[in-house]
């Protein structure tokens, strides 16, 4: 029971101090620098790195702020099911600023090994995304 | 295994790809929900349900979603799952309207988090990639290259299936014409024989059990991105297999395989075979 909620733990951290709180240095204390990062492999858009997704989704939604509904874990996974709230501020994958409040969901699964993320898997839902940005 | 485990599993592979009405009633409860962000209304109950799995099957009628990894704890049981069809059947309702049949396919990833109480699911929470889906229909401009399936390479890939990896054994042919995440389906198992480790451990365990296996297509198609073969076996049963001791007896078997190709390499194969008759000639069961 205690390595499932050191892992809770550590998956907080992701939610609460390095996407709520924006401090890029907790990333290192969290993560190994090589996450396997699984993003929907039916998109256009893959980002190559954890690091580069987060400074990519900060530049164009500076103020995003997630919320965290429900969590659980077994084993070496911890999932947590969550959305966010955000405006269009900053340029987004070549896209002109819109000014536009977005919310999505989804769910998260992480891998966690020796107190470190070390794999991901998401599920959000990138059609609603684009719709609200007037995209589509 | 988690027993609200089991039920999520019948749940995709009895409700979603079975079809199968009477499972409905069985394990969702009267008050389930199923929600889905690009759905705008939920359905509701095991009959608002199956009208969802029917749509969707009568649009696709190749339709499958298969699990790939399930987390649980408490009430609660998530799967990663891969789900996909060709779109030859009716239209498909989507947010720019209906589509009618593209004739193209899909495959896409996406999560469900399910919620048991009493040993009913009471509530389904989907999240897929339906924008991947809206692209690789064509429903939205998508600046990637349309696929286009080279059918003979389509049928090298299964002849060298057969012939380089089951029959001589070949492991080193796994990683060239296999994708990461392949997945060998078969009923006798109750999940997908999933990624390189896991498959070329059973290819071992089945040419451990029968050193001479030997595998004939005797008839194979191919159509879009599959591969249908039929094809027997002979061997020599001379390790364990399923839990049958070394009986020393020659058998043959016949079977089906339908391969899914991505990427020009098989991504799954979905095996029928005669697995009873199999086990009755291995002395397992009383023929």
């Amino acid at each position: 029971m205690g390595q499932t909620e050191d892992n809770k733990a550590i998956v907080r951290r992701y939610w609460f101090e390095l996407w709520n709180d924006k401090n890029i240095e907790v990333l290192d204390e969290i993560a190994v620098e090589d996450v396997a990062f699984h993003f929907p492999p039916g998109q256009a858009h893959q980002p190559p790195t954890l690091r580069k997704w987060f400074e990519t989704a900060l530049s164009a939604f500076p103020d995003v702020h997630f919320t965290l509904h429900d969590e659980l874990a077994e084993g070496d996974k911890v999932v947590s099911r969550w959305s966010y709230e955000a405006t269009n501020t900053g340029n987004f994958l070549g896209r002109e600023t819109t000014q536009l409040k977005v919310k999505d969901l989804g769910i998260d699964i992480f891998r966690i090994e020796g107190g470190k993320i070390v794999e991901m898997w998401v599920a959000q839902d990138s059609l609603g995304l684009l719709q609200q940005l007037k995209v589509l | 295994m988690n027993s609200n485990k089991v039920l999520s599993r019948r749940y995709f592979y009895q409700i979603m790809n079975g079809v199968n009405e009477q499972v409905a009633h069985e394990i969702l409860s009267e008050d389930f929900v199923f929600t889905l962000p690009t759905h705008p209304e939920p359905f509701h109950g095991p009959d608002g349900f199956m009208g969802l799995v029917r749509m969707l099957h009568s649009s696709f009628p190749d339709f499958y979603i298969n699990p790939q990894e399930m987390v649980a704890g408490g009430d609660w049981v998530i799967t990663r799952w891969r789900g996909g069809g060709t779109h030859t059947g009716g239209p498909l309702l989507t947010v720019k309207g209906d589509v009618n049949a593209t004739g193209k396919f899909f495959e896409i990833d996406g999560m469900t988090w399910h919620t048991i109480k009493d040993g009913k699911i009471t509530e389904s929470i989907g999240h897929e990639d339906t924008l991947g889906l809206m692209l690789q229909l064509g429903v939205l401009p998508s600046e990637a290259a349309p696929v286009t399936q080279d059918l003979d390479h389509n049928q090298q890939l299964a002849s060298r299936y057969f012939e380089e990896i089951m029959s001589q054994g070949n492991l080193d042919v796994i990683e060239e014409i296999l994708d990461p995440e392949f997945a060998f389906i078969i009923p006798t198992q109750p999940e997908p024989i999933a990624g390189y480790p896991a498959f070329k451990g059973f290819v071992s365990y089945l040419r451990n059990a029968f050193p001479d296996i030997k595998f004939t297509v005797m008839r194979q198609t191919a159509e879009g991105n599959k591969v249908a073969s039929r094809w027997n076996i002979e061997g020599t049963h001379l390790g364990e297999f399923l839990g049958a001791p070394a009986t020393g007896n020659h058998v043959k078997d016949y079977g089906i395989d339908i391969f899914t190709i991505k990427n020009g390499k098989i991504v799954s194969v979905h095996v029928n075979e005669n697995d009873f008759g199999l086990m009755q000639q291995l002395g397992a069961l009383p023929s």
